[in-house]
């Protein structure tokens, strides 16, 4: 199977308003909450990861970490990064328009996992 | 803590050295890919795959950050993303000094075509913090992982 970069550099990273992040270290809680941000539909996995075919989308989203479960830390010398923190409960809900319909979230969601750490990598790293 | 094999989100570790990634590339069953791939999916519902749009569209300089080096050897080590899981790296940007967060979560949605068993999927992330852009700039930014 061919597997096609795309994009070939940051993997579905957005600049997203400084405000729509609140992290309380100590606390291992933090909330992102993004409203009306430009996205694409794609529609399945195998066309988002090959950049094909896609239809204008927006959607809204607030996600909630914490509280604390455990104590996490992880460090790869060879990718070059360490992190310490927290893995957490977290909760989400969310409301797309696609196509001209409206999807939401329903009341109830299951969290799998979640983590809100400190990170150093890069020329950070070390 | 672990996940539960069945959810999918194996760690870099304990999956394909990196040695054998290129063979693995040619390798890798069609099932094997869709549960990576699955695994990477930002927000997925039903027939929806939502991921940002245009993430950067300005030229290379302020304010755009660098993507991770290498990526998940279970997507074939080509998309700058790990796999959400333990031990695996959560940032998707490089000389980042910061805050991250990755929830990953399922849930029912409703909307057209829902039914009681439509559930979706979720890899949501942020950056905030420190980092280094593609000018050579220190500067502070939010980025979020969607």
């Amino acid at each position: 199977m061919d597997i096609i970069p795309c994009p070939d550099g940051l993997f579905w990273t957005t600049s997203i308003p400084q405000g729509s992040v609140h992290v309380d270290f100590p606390d291992a809680i933090a909330t992102m909450e993004v409203s009306d941000l430009a996205a694409q539909d794609s529609l399945n996995i195998f066309n988002a990861l090959s950049c094909g075919p896609s239809v204008p989308a927006v959607v809204s989203f607030d996600v909630d970490w914490g509280p604390a479960l455990d104590r996490y830390q992880a460090s790869d010398a060879d990718q070059g990064f360490t992190v310490r923190g927290w893995l957490t409960g977290t909760s989400m809900s969310w409301t797309a328009q696609s196509a001209g319909a409206t999807y939401q979230s329903a009341d109830e969601d299951t969290s799998v996992f979640a983590l809100v750490v400190k990170e150093r990598n890069g020329r950070f790293f070390g | 803590m672990r996940l539960p094999p069945s959810l999918g989100f194996p760690t870099r570790e304990s999956s394909f050295p990196v040695a054998s990634m290129h063979r693995w590339q040619h390798d890798v069953s069609r099932r094997a890919f869709i549960k990576a791939a699955a695994g990477t999916a930002a927000l997925a519902y039903g027939s929806g795959l939502l991921r940002p749009l245009f993430a950067f569209a300005d030229p290379a300089g302020t304010g755009t950050p660098q993507p991770i080096p290498g990526g998940a050897p279970e997507l074939g080590g080509v998309y700058h993303v790990f796999l959400p899981g333990p031990g695996n790296e959560p940032s998707t940007i490089t000389d980042l000094n910061g805050f991250v967060g990755l929830a990953v979560l399922r849930g029912h949605w409703t909307g057209p075509g829902a039914t009681a068993d439509s559930m979706w999927e979720a890899d949501m992330r942020f950056m905030k913090g420190l980092f280094v852009g593609t000018d050579g700039r220190s500067q502070q930014g939010t980025f979020g992982f969607v």
